[in-house]
């Protein structure tokens, strides 16, 4: 009891660990928000793999979340702890990127386009002829 | 939770700069607004503005939070396209332009955009469009006022409902003090202010980051971001084009500046305004790109613009950024409180609950309303529920179904009361289908694209014989004057 009672004191092992979330499990525009709850700075590691063999770091500070953007698609999975040596890492949170089809793009491109392309006939004849 | 630990600038410098310019605008109301005794002063600023103070009204309005805030969250999303097609927004100004001047010349004494489609395609079509139309603008308005909450809280750490509170509790106030000629003379000025702070803020983001360094960056750690074959950022694009031009078609914050503006200013001060404001998005967005060369954490999307400029340029780029986002919020804000309160005035209040309404009861209705949007507005930003792009773009399935209805209702005679009813009913479902099922970046695509299919197959299936002459309306302030009847008709439903 007395040397639990000296950890708890000394505020280390026995703290919450950080709890980290992701806004969505699929991303389909490559980007998504991470986001964390811990009062303190923290590290921010990113991996393609679940047993985070070659980390990146990613974000290191006081901030609460950041924005992913631009990611290619694949899997990516996620840590976070305080940035205290001893610190345990919080859960791990893994994203899908899967960006849509090409085919599926252009196919609303070119309906864009035709509406667009409708809507300045009706407006440019239709102000001619009232000319 | 506030996300933004690491805020540039003092709360206490936040809360001052708020306090002067919060005085400024209330001043320029309270003086621009003193003359506005009659109803047509108040709503419609006397229909007397002129081209420059037209053109000036026009772009400040169209330069949103949005424009400065979302423009950016856009290119940190969806990349260079995600900021060139942001300026497709433009395109909706460009468009109106003739419709402005048509609009004048068939309804001199015309209102709202509500009177349009009530003359044109009777009742059931406007109970629907009024719907779309107030939906869309408490939208607009709760966008904005998270705008500010959210600026205000990653320039300076106070508190996001502080800074919401303060923005909507001064842009109600002046816009009280003096309706529509207060909301245009300060527009004027505001439009000063974000085309010169934005100019100021690209030039020394270029200077300070440099191009090359901003592209390797961002290809280092964004990649997509910079690949113009990105799938979402290409089905964005002609959806934030018909998206912007819905906005505008449908809008009482346009339509009544058409009727504001003097005869013949309307076609030139549209076109002026879709220039000016064209490059301004693609600035905004600009900055985004840097984040990554600058190795900015953005805890969430929509901050990323007054990040950036206050890392770049230190508390002085702050401070004009937070100038700058505020003019932009204001100029809106105050349009919208405007036109929006005339729609339920005329439309809801004399419309359906008090035919006989005097200007001077309706001019107190008006003030009363605005007070109540206010309110309104603040307790949907309270919780803020999502980003500011996702929650305008929610609005765009509604907004882009209403297209079609006002353009061939405009200038087709053939166009009639069932294509535009089952136009914005089924556009609108199609697109809020396809906002879940796909993304927020086709919705208005998908909504203008079914609407259109309704009301021309409705056309050529059963066409109409509109007599555009119907649309003259006098109001009943101007039949109390002249001793004359109302001419109420039009297509009934």
């Amino acid at each position: 009891m007395l040397i639990a009672a000296v950890i708890a004191a000394s505020g280390t092992a026995l703290a919450e660990p950080v709890r980290l979330e992701a806004d969505t499990e699929v991303a389909s525009a490559g980007y998504f928000q991470l986001r964390w709850f811990a009062d303190t700075a923290i590290e921010l590691q990113e991996s393609p793999t679940p047993d985070f063999s070659s980390p990146r770091l990613v974000y290191s500070g006081r901030d609460k979340a950041r924005v992913m953007s631009g990611k290619s698609d694949g899997e990516w999975y996620y840590r976070a702890r305080p940035t205290r040596a001893d610190a345990a890492w919080s859960n791990t949170v893994k994203v899908t990127v899967l960006h849509h089809p090409i085919e599926r793009a252009f196919g609303f491109f070119a309906l864009g386009a035709v509406v667009f392309l409708g809507t300045a006939l009706v407006i440019t004849k239709g102000a001619r002829e009232r000319a | 939770m506030n996300i933004v630990q690491s805020a540039i600038l003092d709360p206490t410098v936040g809360w001052l700069i708020l306090a002067a310019f919060s005085a400024l605008w209330i001043a320029l109301g309270w003086y621009w607004g003193r003359s506005a005794q009659q109803l047509d002063d108040y709503v419609l600023a006397g229909r007397r503005v002129g081209l420059a103070l037209g053109t000036a009204t026009a772009m400040a309005t169209w330069v949103t939070s949005n424009t400065t805030m979302a423009a950016p969250q856009l290119a940190l999303q969806m990349g260079v396209w995600g900021m060139l097609g942001y300026s497709l927004g433009s395109v909706g100004l460009f468009m109106f332009a003739p419709l402005a001047r048509r609009i004048r010349r068939l309804m001199p004494s015309g209102y709202t955009s509500g009177d349009f489609i009530r003359l044109r395609y009777g009742t059931v079509a406007w109970r629907v469009f009024l719907l779309i139309s107030l939906f869309y603008s408490l939208g607009w308005l709760v966008s904005m006022g998270m705008a500010g909450g959210i600026l205000i809280h990653a320039l300076t750490g106070i508190p996001y409902h502080y800074g919401m509170t303060v923005i909507l509790t001064i842009c109600v106030g002046y816009t009280l003090l003096g309706g529509l000629r207060a909301v245009i003379g300060t527009d004027f000025v505001q439009a000063l202010l974000i085309l010169s702070g934005l100019v100021v803020i690209a030039v020394l983001a270029i200077r300070e980051v440099g191009l090359d360094t901003i592209h390797a960056a961002a290809l280092a750690e964004r990649p997509e971001l910079l690949n113009l074959l990105m799938p979402a950022s290409i089905m964005f694009l002609f959806n934030n084009l018909l998206f912007g031009v819905g906005e505008i078609f449908h809008s009482n914050v346009w339509w009544s500046r058409a009727f504001a503006f003097r005869a013949g200013v309307g076609f030139r001060a549209y076109m002026l305004a879709g220039v000016l404001w064209a490059p301004i998005p693609i600035v905004a967005g600009f900055i985004a790109l840097a984040a990554p060369a600058l190795g900015l954490n953005v805890p969430a999307a929509d901050m990323v613009g007054p990040m950036i400029a206050a890392k770049i340029l230190g508390t002085t780029g702050a401070v004009l950024v937070l100038i700058m986002v505020f003019a932009a919020l204001s100029s809106s804000i105050d349009s919208l409180l405007a036109a929006t309160s005339i729609l339920v005035v005329e439309d809801i209040y004399r419309r359906h609950m008090r035919p006989d309404a005097s200007a001077a009861e309706m001019r107190k209705a008006t003030a009363r309303i605005i007070v109540g949007l206010g309110i309104l507005t603040w307790i949907l930003c309270a919780p803020r529920l999502t980003t500011l792009a996702e929650l305008l773009y929610f609005t765009g399935a509604f907004v882009a179904s209403t297209i079609w209805p006002i353009a061939a209702g405009l200038f087709w005679r053939r166009a009639n009361t069932a294509g535009a009813v089952l136009g914005m009913i089924v556009g609108s479902s199609a697109g809020l289908y396809s906002y879940f099922a796909v993304g927020f970046y086709v919705a208005a695509l998908v909504g203008a694209a079914v609407s259109m299919l309704c009301v021309i197959a409705a056309s050529f299936l059963r066409p109409a014989q509109f007599d555009f002459t119907n649309l003259k309306e006098k109001h009943p302030s101007e039949q109390q004057l002249s001793g004359r009847p109302s001419v109420e008709s039009g297509v009934s439903a």
